[in-house]
């Protein structure tokens, strides 16, 4: 059986580096994709994800089980991500690169199947919206559709985020529509 | 539904939960484009819950530089030596605070200004500054954990 992410993290606060390395394998991806759509390059998010579970690691008896881990971590790394993003003036855009690999191939199996091309076109939406729009987005999906665990993660009220969420779904949609429109017209 | 209410559900986030959202599928199987729309919107949420990989040895760089000598959790505890005066000083410093005030409201300050040298106005001096000394040691460790 495996341990939740809480009692690992409280194994981890006695200095147990086995159960933190749990923890760094559970959420690297996340963190670092995190990262990555806070607008930093592939070497700059790298750095931001090492920094994070660095200070996690730092700051492990701060932690209480008020919040899920998952919340607490995702605090830290938006936080550095986003001074790593602000240093390097990077933060307005975000492109996509194809070596940016998903971390399972799930994407790309089945009839849902997803392309390399398709989903070039999908991420270049989605770094088209504003930074906080990106986090929010990307947050939400992390923490099980939870407003309040996004709120908690970024510091923001829970209003806010369902606002960013909204304006965020909008230009999505908005921009896939005209991008149906585009490809109606030139058939 | 029309397709403006269809697009109101889409930008919620689409919740089929929602009361509406038996109407907007049943609006979505009579309206190509409304379902076009939805099923992109699908997907997007599907590579947004699909993480990047993150960079390999991205973990093990982490851990090596953990187990090199970054200061864990237990570095930004106090020892137990520290811990046993960290709290020894709670109730020194409260102690200390109430015999400042008991002078400072008895004679002291007055003996202080009066006859510094003599032992009540060197007591009327020195207790403030234990009181002081002893509520900054009992920060100390909330100092040290900001630090980290």
């Amino acid at each position: 059986m495996t341990d939740n992410d809480e009692a690992l993290a409280e194994r981890a606060a006695r200095g147990d580096h086995k159960a933190f390395g749990e923890l760094v394998m559970r959420y690297q991806h996340r963190v670092y994709t995190l990262a990555r759509r806070l607008g930093n390059s592939p070497a700059d998010a790298e750095d931001a994800a090492q920094d994070t579970f660095l200070r996690a690691w730092r700051a492990l008896s701060q932690f209480r089980r008020e919040a899920r881990f998952a919340t607490w971590l995702y605090r830290i790394a938006s936080r550095r991500a986003l001074d790593v993003a602000l240093k390097r003036r990077s933060h307005e855009t975000y492109e996509f690169d194809l070596d940016d690999a998903p971390l399972t191939s799930m994407a790309l199996q089945g009839d849902d199947a997803i392309g390399d091309a398709e989903r070039r076109d999908l991420e270049r939406l989605i770094g088209a919206l504003p930074p906080i729009q990106r986090a929010v987005i990307t947050l939400y999906y992390y923490q099980d559709r939870s407003v309040r665990d996004v709120a908690t993660a970024l510091g923001i009220p829970e209003g806010t985020v369902k606002t960013h969420l909204h304006r965020a779904r909008l230009s999505l949609r908005r921009e896939l529509e005209a991008a149906e429109d585009r490809s109606g017209e030139s058939a | 539904m029309n397709c403006d209410g269809f697009r109101h559900w889409l930008d919620r986030g689409a919740d089929a939960a929602e009361v509406e959202g038996e109407a907007a599928s049943v609006h979505a199987a009579g309206c190509p484009r409304c379902a076009s729309t939805l099923r992109d919107m699908c997907r997007i949420e599907i590579v947004l819950r699909i993480p990047l990989a993150a960079p390999r040895g991205l973990a093990e760089r982490t851990l090596a530089a953990i187990a090199t000598g970054v200061r864990g959790p237990a570095g930004g505890r106090p020892s137990t030596r520290a811990q046993a005066l960290i709290e020894a000083a709670a109730p020194v410093a409260v102690l200390a605070c109430l015999a400042a005030t008991i002078v400072a409201l008895g004679t002291g300050s007055e003996t202080l200004v009066r006859d510094p040298a003599s032992p009540a106005g060197i007591m009327a001096g020195v207790v403030p500054a234990i009181a002081w000394a002893a509520w900054q040691l009992f920060h100390w460790p909330t100092s040290l954990v900001e630090r980290a």
